[in-house]
């Protein structure tokens, strides 16, 4: 262990390092750095919380994108630092792995489908197509 | 005198300066490597070496159990001054289990023998049972197999 | 003890079945009757008027403790790590014969383990020479492989020298085993059977629509075994409905697929899929449009493919290696008519252009059963093993010719009471086969098979699809021979079409459930359910409606195969006027009533030669070629997606390679 451990760290590390956090500054720009530095972590994340029998890289960087887009109609600087203050603990959790696999699966893998399926819903298609896009449908 | 040779020999240079950048610097800095090289090292008796360069001194002036020991080939650390590169024929006269040594005697194996090798753990070769994540080749638990696209175009 | 049994007295026993010989060895159904000196074996022993029968005394228990004792002496006590544990007729027996300690202190006798090929393990030590396997192989399967060596305690059952077992059959035996001695080698040490949700089912690798049961485990199918059904499999099921089932674990798709800017399928949503077909879709006519359905397509998914069809203009229907000159008009036309269970009534049964041993190995050794009844078996056909002897009368339709010129076979079949004429995949995927079954519908009627009470034409089909697709009328309309190459071709579960039916340059839309030759040509793929993981319909070839059952969640994002349809129907805003399960077998049974009717044969209307000049004026046109009619069937092993996939079956390939090389 003690020939790989440092690597390891160092690498979650550099990962996880925090953009700059002053409050001063264009938002938007600190938003699509945070959402860098969130992709970046996630091959990792994907990886060591054993998620690719769940889903993909793909499919986890579209779901981790919807919930930033469900806060897209945010505009006031305060708001959105805070948000990013708060993402930052959640990014922080997950990569000092104080979250489990459950919480993981629950929060970015079911959470996001079920929003997508509430999207749908609110969308003018009849209930057999709203069932089928929601693999609700019988055997 | 016997210092300056030493110091040579164990890191294979012409003079003390070379040695000492070498790495023979790090003995200011690690004890055991400092009491292995400088204190112990001098006026020893080399007994032997291994095919991983650990050399095996002997000073009969010294304590007795601390009278053998061992200088590691590989001196760096954290990588080096591996204990477990040790093998068991030399083990046993390192701890005084027998007075003979490869050196002196030879040693016979019996037929399931195998070449001895470091504790592989923490290195990219250490062992990982079947299921482990860390297995390269692990077992896949998946239930069911998913068709790649890309695959059945080269078959095709 | 049928007696017993009907008195409702369930007496233990070993080597008794009811479907094979008496052998009276295990000695496990001693009963007691008056005025018998000893107790009886009931098994072998017919009961009279007036007999008295005793199978609760005191008497007969001890002599079954006994016969229990001895059975266990040999007996290994390896039950935890036996996979016959918790099904196992000795271990159930031994819990009220069995002795709470043993008398036993010699040695165990060991026997070596024989190889029975990839499905079937042995674990001869277990063997309480019951004989059950070496009377099915001979009895029902036809084959001499298996048998007993040795007398005493050195007897021993294996194959006499080195070798697999060649049947198509061989996994009943594992059924039939009552101890671990045979049991299921792709099942070895995978699941306890107490951990298993069992869901009876139809089995799809045939036409014969043999009743299974799948034993799953969480979203697996852990093996598949039959179900007794006394009118189409008894309890027999092939070794392809059996072991096939690893296939469903392979190559499966998961989500919907579309060709992207790269030319490389990329998984999408249902909904960037559909909208892209519908892209597709209304690029072109109608009449430029084709649907191909496969082999494993269910009713359901059939007619909602034909519905739409319709609804976009297109009649360019077809199922894959079709016959293509069977009419859907007459029902009686492409059915088995005497039906499975009536061929064991018949008395002289003519094969034509047929190997029912690959077609339906199940109706194979039923029709072998009929043989030794004593019906006299012909065909007319490439010369094949059907493990009975078969007189064999030609190759091609000259040999027809010649039968209907007058020959003893003409004689035979009119003499006869219940003769049966059953044509093959060989005859109907002829390009002259309207021509051919013309001569055949000549012979039924010169030789009066079709009588007062008794039809004996049969139409044996090889896919699961065929004949459910004739009733549906799911077949090229009137109007599609004169369509234009497809620009757009639909595959419903079609890997094997033929490659002339899609141009290179067509859009391929691909639904099904593995990635095979048609996933791999698609610009789009849907993917549907596999026929453990939907509830859909499907018609055997003597025309009964069974239904299969859902065992296992269907694979990732798919969907059940007509809704997929139905969802396409609405993108293209064209819907189809169902939208439940119930309402498209309603729509089924509007179409034809006995998709109503699960697990009955409606027998059909026979319009007495009448429709066949109908048919006389078609064949008029075609001429008959010479060539041999041959089996469709040339791996009886690999025949759709699934059985490719399937491990278990290349093994099987493997082996009988290996055994023609011998």
């Amino acid at each position: 262990m003690v020939r790989t451990a440092p690597r390891a760290l160092a690498q979650i590390g550099r990962l996880a390092t925090p953009a700059a956090e002053s409050l001063a500054g264009p938002v938007d720009v600190k938003v699509k750095d945070f959402f860098r530095e969130v992709s970046r972590l996630l091959p990792w994340t994907m990886k060591n919380y054993k998620l690719d029998e769940i889903t993909t890289l793909a499919d986890l960087r579209k779901n981790v994108a919807l919930l930033f887009r469900q806060n897209a109609h945010i505009k006031d600087p305060k708001v959105v630092n805070i948000l990013i203050y708060k993402g930052r603990e959640e990014l922080e959790s997950v990569a000092l792995q104080h979250k489990q696999r459950h919480h993981l699966i629950g929060q970015f893998v079911i959470a996001p489908s079920e929003m997508r399926a509430e999207m749908h819903k609110k969308r003018d298609i009849s209930p057999f197509l709203l069932r089928f896009y929601n693999n609700q449908s019988a055997q | 005198m016997a210092l300056v040779k030493f110091l040579k020999d164990t890191y294979k240079r012409d003079s003390v300066l070379d040695a000492l950048k070498a790495g023979g610097w790090k003995a200011f800095l690690d004890g055991t490597l400092a009491q292995t090289t400088l204190v112990h090292g001098p006026n020893a008796t080399l007994v032997g070496s291994d095919g991983f360069g650990n050399k095996y001194y002997e000073r009969m002036t010294e304590q007795y159990g601390r009278h053998r020991w061992v200088v590691f080939g590989d001196l760096d650390w954290p990588s080096g001054q591996e204990s477990s590169t040790v093998p068991p024929e030399w083990h046993g006269w390192l701890h005084c289990i027998t007075d003979s040594s490869p050196a002196t005697a030879d040693v016979s194996y019996p037929i399931y023998h195998v070449p001895h090798h470091a504790n592989k753990t923490g290195t990219p070769s250490s062992y990982a049972p079947k299921g482990a994540w860390q297995n390269p080749s692990k077992r896949s638990w998946k239930k069911v197999q998913v068709w790649d696209p890309a695959s059945a175009g080269a078959s095709a | 003890m049928a007696a017993c049994s009907a008195a409702g007295v369930d007496i233990p026993r070993f080597c008794y079945h009811q479907r094979l010989s008496i052998a009276g060895n295990c000695r496990m159904c001693l009963v007691e009757v008056e005025k018998s000196p000893k107790p009886v074996a009931s098994c072998a022993m017919p009961a009279g008027p007036g007999m008295n029968i005793k199978t609760d005394t005191p008497l007969v228990k001890k002599a079954r403790e006994g016969v229990m004792e001895f059975l266990l002496i040999n007996h290994p006590l390896d039950c935890p790590i036996c996979d016959q544990g918790g099904e196992c007729d000795l271990q159930d027996q031994s819990m009220h014969f069995g002795s709470d300690r043993g008398r036993f202190t010699e040695m165990k006798r060991s026997v070596q383990d024989k190889n029975l090929g990839p499905l079937v393990k042995t674990v001869m030590t277990r063997c309480i020479h019951c004989t059950r396997c070496v009377r099915f192989a001979t009895e029902v399967a036809g084959v001499q492989d298996l048998g007993m060596t040795g007398r005493g305690n050195a007897s021993e059952i294996g194959t006499y020298v080195e070798k697999a077992m060649e049947s198509e059959l061989s996994g009943n035996v594992i059924d039939l085993c009552p101890v671990g001695a045979l049991t299921s080698k792709p099942y070895a040490f995978t699941a306890r059977n107490w951990e298993l949700k069992s869901t009876e089912s139809v089995d799809v690798s045939d036409a014969m629509g043999q009743n299974i049961r799948v034993d799953s485990r969480g979203v697996e199918v852990m093996r598949i075994v039959p179900v007794q059904n006394d009118a189409v499999n008894e309890e027999w099921i092939s070794d392809k409905a059996r072991f096939q089932y690893d296939g469903l674990k392979r190559q499966r798709l998961n989500v919907p697929l579309v060709k992207g800017s790269k030319g490389l399928l990329e998984s999408a949503t249902w909904e960037e899929a559909l909208v892209a077909a519908k892209d597709a879709i209304s690029k072109v006519k109608g009449n430029e449009m084709s649907f191909i359905a496969g082999k494993l397509a269910d009713a359901e998914s059939l007619i909602a493919l034909k519905d739409l069809a319709n609804r976009l203009g297109s009649g360019n229907l077809k199922v894959e290696v079709s016959a293509p000159h069977l009419d859907a008009d007459v029902r009686s036309n492409y059915l088995a008519n005497s039906t499975i269970s009536g061929i064991d009534r018949a008395d002289v049964i003519l094969l034509i252009g047929s190997n029912p041993r690959v077609e339906a190995p199940v109706f194979n050794a039923r029709i072998r059963k009929t043989f030794l009844d004593g019906a006299h078996v012909a065909m007319v056909g490439e010369q094949a093993d059907l493990t009975f002897p078969v007189e064999h009368l030609g190759t091609g339709p000259d040999a027809l010719a010649a039968i209907l010129k007058g020959s003893p076979m003409l004689k035979r079949l009119k003499k006869a009471q219940r003769p049966a004429i059953i044509v093959g995949p060989g005859v109907l995927n002829r390009p002259d086969s309207a021509a051919v079954l013309q001569q055949v519908h000549e012979l039924v009627e010169k030789a009066d098979v079709v009588r007062e009470g008794w039809n004996g034409y049969n139409v044996l089909h090889d896919t699961a699809s065929r004949v459910a697709a004739l009733d549906i009328g799911f077949m090229p309309s009137a109007r599609s021979a004169s369509a234009p190459a497809p620009k757009l071709v639909y595959l419903l579960g079609s890997d094997d079409f033929d490659p002339a039916d899609v141009p290179a340059d067509a859009f391929v839309i691909y639904q099904g459930h593995h990635g095979d030759n048609g996933a791999a040509r698609a610009n789009i793929v849907l993917p549907g359910a596999a026929y453990t993981e939907k509830n859909a319909t499907y018609v055997n070839f003597e025309g009964r409606t069974q239904r299969t059952k859902a065992a296992v969640p269907r694979v990732g994002d798919a969907r059940s195969d007509w809704s997929i349809i139905r969802a396409l129907s609405e993108v293209l805003e064209k819907p189809l006027p169902y939208s439940t399960t119930d309402e498209v077998r309603a729509r089924l049974a509007d179409m034809a009533p006995h998709f109503a009717q699960v697990d009955t044969v409606q027998s059909p209307m026979w319009l007495n030669g009448e429709y066949f000049q109908a048919f006389k004026d078609r064949a008029g046109k075609a001429a008959v070629e010479k060539q041999a009619f041959s089996s469709s069937i040339s791996n009886f092993f690999q025949t759709d997606v699934i059985s490719r996939t399937s491990i278990n079956m290349a093994k099987c390939v493997q082996t009988r390679a290996s055994l023609a090389h011998k």
